[in-house]
């Protein structure tokens, strides 16, 4: 499969994987316009102003538009994280040109209708309190809070207060800092011809100008252990540590020793705390990253009385990791990592976002095979150093539920 | 894309759909049994019997199971629901037998009881799981409530009690009675060979005996309007559920209804939506329509701030009995349309997304259409059709349950 990389002058980076193969097509926009450029006290701006965005475009109200959206066939989705906000789709090869004509309006002139700012904002309240609904959820942004250096600490779904002061000044503030080429990545994946699609984007995004700020400095946190009381029948427990940035040289082993911990239901933390004990329904680990800063977030959920004994084996099989893993255990995570990797070959969408987040984070992009081709060089004994060196020992870890728990390392 | 189909000299049914373009494999064992189908006595046990599959049987240990699924680099997991249980693998195709004598074999479970007695565990932290999640509470609470004594109500996990008093001899039994090989489907998409996917299916699974499947007794529900406020004092949100009868499964006008649930909520741009989510009055405000075999609701769930809880139900009450009252505009029937055509052939990429449809269809018997077919289905609905859906799909009266911090609720006198 041929890979295409063309940078405009303005900084904007084109990516293109295309597919003969395919009726559909999919994209994925990446802006550098994270939560990290939220002002102090007003986090969520960033989030605010992607639904925003969506509530009109010139002579196209929110009404308009989501019908044009439509009725081009566009399945989107779009999300806010700490460096950047990604706005993604798929739909049928040929609606692609009239599609990106229409992101390049909401891109790039949003109307942001004053009065719609309230409704947005009771929204984002709405779901905050939703989250507490959401025991899971909750967990995972408390964890990232304690766990992640600032600025990054922050969610970016922001807090009541920080939502309640934002005004349309700074919507429009941000939007103007943060939603410009520099930096911008715009990838496509499935049928489409690169050419086209090129001349289209030079056409669509040429004379846009502008780089964002470059980001702020980040700064630990130390290491810390924090209870949450929620009344509910279940604790959940979450454990975080340091791992390696896509870009650090170890980042593939830091894949395989994630599939040793939590791959498939043979891995070390599924084996022990699930099915050996019957401790958990839920038991996960998942890899987190930002540019300068990454780690494995481990979750798991208890009923109170059992909750301590779950999070001793999970810290137990963490500390474990140090002494290595053994060669059938290698084995299957490379085939793991290897059919993962193929089977996300069939999606148009999930190629569209790997190409923008390997662009992203190493600077970069790598074909399927050419990926293929690194896994094969990874040895036991490679995994094992890096396992050595790499092994969590110390975690910041977050409960949430009736009772505190004691973490015993 | 190619379709087949056969049955086995033991009767079990073999479906296939061959696309040579995928890079994977996807199999599948579609089983008719779900809660439906279970006494109060093992109410549970269709659900906790699909862990039980994962665990050992005649010619694996539980160990040699999940190693043999990792070792193949296998994507693969199970759910059940209250009339099917689904087992499924994803494979590169050189895994094709392999992977189908793993997953046969494991619908011939040993259920021991000392694995049974450690599962039984997982599944009641499955259930407390489930009760800190008010979402999930609530659609259960409302399908027990809208169903009443016919079995589509009874819960998929069980209740804490039924788990804790079923015994692995009662779960043996429901199995040899369930997964007879006429109660249970075989279903392979994406990248392989019929003509050998057969054979090994064969091979694999011809030792199978026959047994008596007890049938399914069916009932029609009588759409009523009731209401039910049920407290919990530790959620956040208001969860808002309305059931209104719709067409089953085997009803030829169940596209028609699809797009219908697709006008009425979808996530953006239908009617719920521009009602509720973008005024900010519920952050969350949905609609699907669930088809059972013979029987079939309009679902909506809706999540609000518990004082706004009036004026959001009143909205979206007058917006579901509004929905026959004037024609349909174009505009929204081809903005549903194209909704539903884009995630057809987005998923008629990936052989996964391509084995549920298929296989749910050939469990209950209804015919098989090309993707083409499908699309040229949806492509001729039009505003008659819609206004057609008037008597099979109606929308005047609600099974509602309301699930929240609210205890109590002011709602002005009202005649249904």
């Amino acid at each position: 499969m041929q890979l295409y990389v063309q940078p405009l002058k303005n900084g904007l980076t084109i990516l293109g994987e295309p597919s003969r193969e395919r009726q559909s097509v999919a994209f994925s926009f990446l802006i550098p316009c994270g939560s990290i450029q939220d002002s102090a006290g007003k986090e969520g701006t960033a989030l605010l102003l992607q639904d925003y965005l969506f509530k009109g475009t010139g002579d196209l109200d929110a009404r308009k538009l989501a019908h044009r959206l439509d009725a081009l066939g566009l399945q989107r989705s779009q999300s806010v994280d700490r460096e950047f906000s990604i706005f993604s789709g798929v739909t049928i090869g040929k609606n692609l040109h009239d599609v990106l004509k229409l992101c390049a309006r909401i891109l790039r002139q949003p109307n942001f209708p004053p009065e719609e700012l309230e409704s947005l904002r009771s929204l984002a309240l709405q779901s905050l309190d939703a989250l507490e609904d959401s025991p899971l959820g909750k967990l995972f942004r408390e964890l990232l809070r304690k766990f992640l250096p600032s600025p990054f600490s922050n969610s970016p779904a922001g807090t009541r207060e920080s939502l309640t002061a934002i005004a349309h000044q700074d919507i429009d503030t941000q939007f103007k800092r943060g939603y410009l080429p520099k930096g911008t990545i715009l990838a496509f994946a499935g049928s489409f011809d690169w050419k086209e699609v090129l001349a289209l984007c030079e056409e669509l995004f040429g004379d846009w100008v502008g780089s964002p700020p470059a980001p702020a400095q980040t700064k630990a946190q130390t290491k810390t252990v924090t209870h949450l009381e929620k009344d509910s029948e279940q604790v959940q427990i979450g454990v975080a540590y340091e791992s390696v940035t896509p870009a650090h040289e170890d980042y593939l082993l830091s894949r395989f020793a994630l599939n040793v911990l939590r791959g498939g239901m043979s891995s070390r933390l599924f084996n022990e705390v699930r099915e050996k004990r019957g401790l958990v329904y839920t038991v996960g680990a998942q890899y987190v990253t930002t540019k300068p800063f990454a780690g494995v977030a481990c979750y798991a959920g208890s009923t109170t009385a059992r909750a301590q004994e779950t999070l001793d084996v999970m810290l137990t099989e963490l500390k474990k990791l140090k002494k290595g893993a053994f060669q059938d255990e290698f084995e299957r995570a490379k085939t793991r990592i290897k059919t993962g990797l193929i089977i996300q070959g069939e999606s148009s969408i999930s190629r569209a976002l790997s190409l923008t987040q390997d662009w992203f984070f190493i600077g970069k992009i790598i074909s399927v095979d050419e990926r293929l081709r690194e896994i094969e060089t990874v040895t036991l004994a490679k995994l094992n150093e890096h396992l050595q060196k790499w092994a969590p020992h110390e975690f910041t870890v977050v409960t949430l539920g009736r009772n505190p728990l004691e973490v015993r390392v | 894309m190619k379709f087949y189909e056969a049955t086995l000299t033991n009767g079990l049914r073999v479906f296939g759909e061959v696309n040579l373009l995928m890079k994977s494999v996807t199999m599948g064992y579609f089983v008719k049994t779900g809660s439906r189908d279970e006494t109060a006595e093992i109410n549970g046990v269709s659900h906790f019997l699909e862990h039980m599959c994962f665990k050992s049987n005649e010619h694996r240990t539980t160990d040699q199971i999940k190693l043999d699924f990792d070792k193949m680099g296998a994507q693969y997991n199970a759910f059940t629901s209250n009339e099917n249980t689904v087992y499924y693998l994803q494979v590169l195709p050189e895994f094709l037998e392999p992977g189908l004598e793993l997953i046969s074999d494991m619908m011939r479970p040993a259920v021991h009881q000392e694995d049974f007695d450690t599962e039984k565990k997982v599944i009641l932290e499955e259930i407390a799981r489930a009760e800190d999640m008010p979402m999930f509470l609530a659609y259960k609470k409302a399908l027990q409530l809208y169903f009443d004594k016919n079995p589509l109500g009874n819960l998929v996990l069980g209740t804490t009690d039924s788990i804790k008093a079923l015994t692995h001899l009662q779960m043996q039994d429901y199995a040899r009675r369930r997964y007879a090989p006429e109660n249970l489907l075989l279903g392979c998409t994406g990248n392989f060979d019929w003509a050998h996917f057969v054979k090994l299916a064969e091979k694999y699974t011809s030792h199978w005996k026959a047994t008596a499947t007890n049938e399914r007794a069916h009932a029609q529900i009588q759409s009523k309007e009731t209401m039910q406020l049920v407290h919990k004092s530790s959620a956040f949100r208001e969860q808002i559920v309305m059931i209104a009868p719709a067409p089953a499964k085997q009803h030829p006008q169940r596209e028609v209804v699809d797009l219908l649930s697709v006008i009425l909520g979808a996530s953006s741009n239908s009617r719920l939506y521009w009602a509720l989510v973008d005024k900010g009055l519920a952050d969350d405000a949905g609609c699907d329509y669930m088809a059972f075999d013979q029987n079939g609701i309009l679902y909506t769930q809706i999540s609000c701030d518990p004082e706004r809880t009036p004026e959001v139900l009143e909205i979206a009450q007058r917006v579901l009995r509004e929905t026959y009252q004037e024609s349909f505009a174009r505009e929204e029937i081809e903005a549903a349309k194209n909704k539903l055509l884009t995630s057809l052939v987005v998923g008629s990429e990936q052989s996964i997304s391509r084995l549920f449809p298929v296989g749910m269809d050939r469990l209950y018997h209804l015919p098989y259409r090309t993707l083409a077919e499908e699309v040229q289905l949806i492509e001729k609905i039009g505003e008659k059709e819609l206004a057609g859906l008037r008597e099979i799909c109606p929308l005047g009266k609600f099974t509602t349950v309301l699930l929240g911090p609210l205890e109590r609720l002011n709602l002005s006198v009202r005649d249904s």
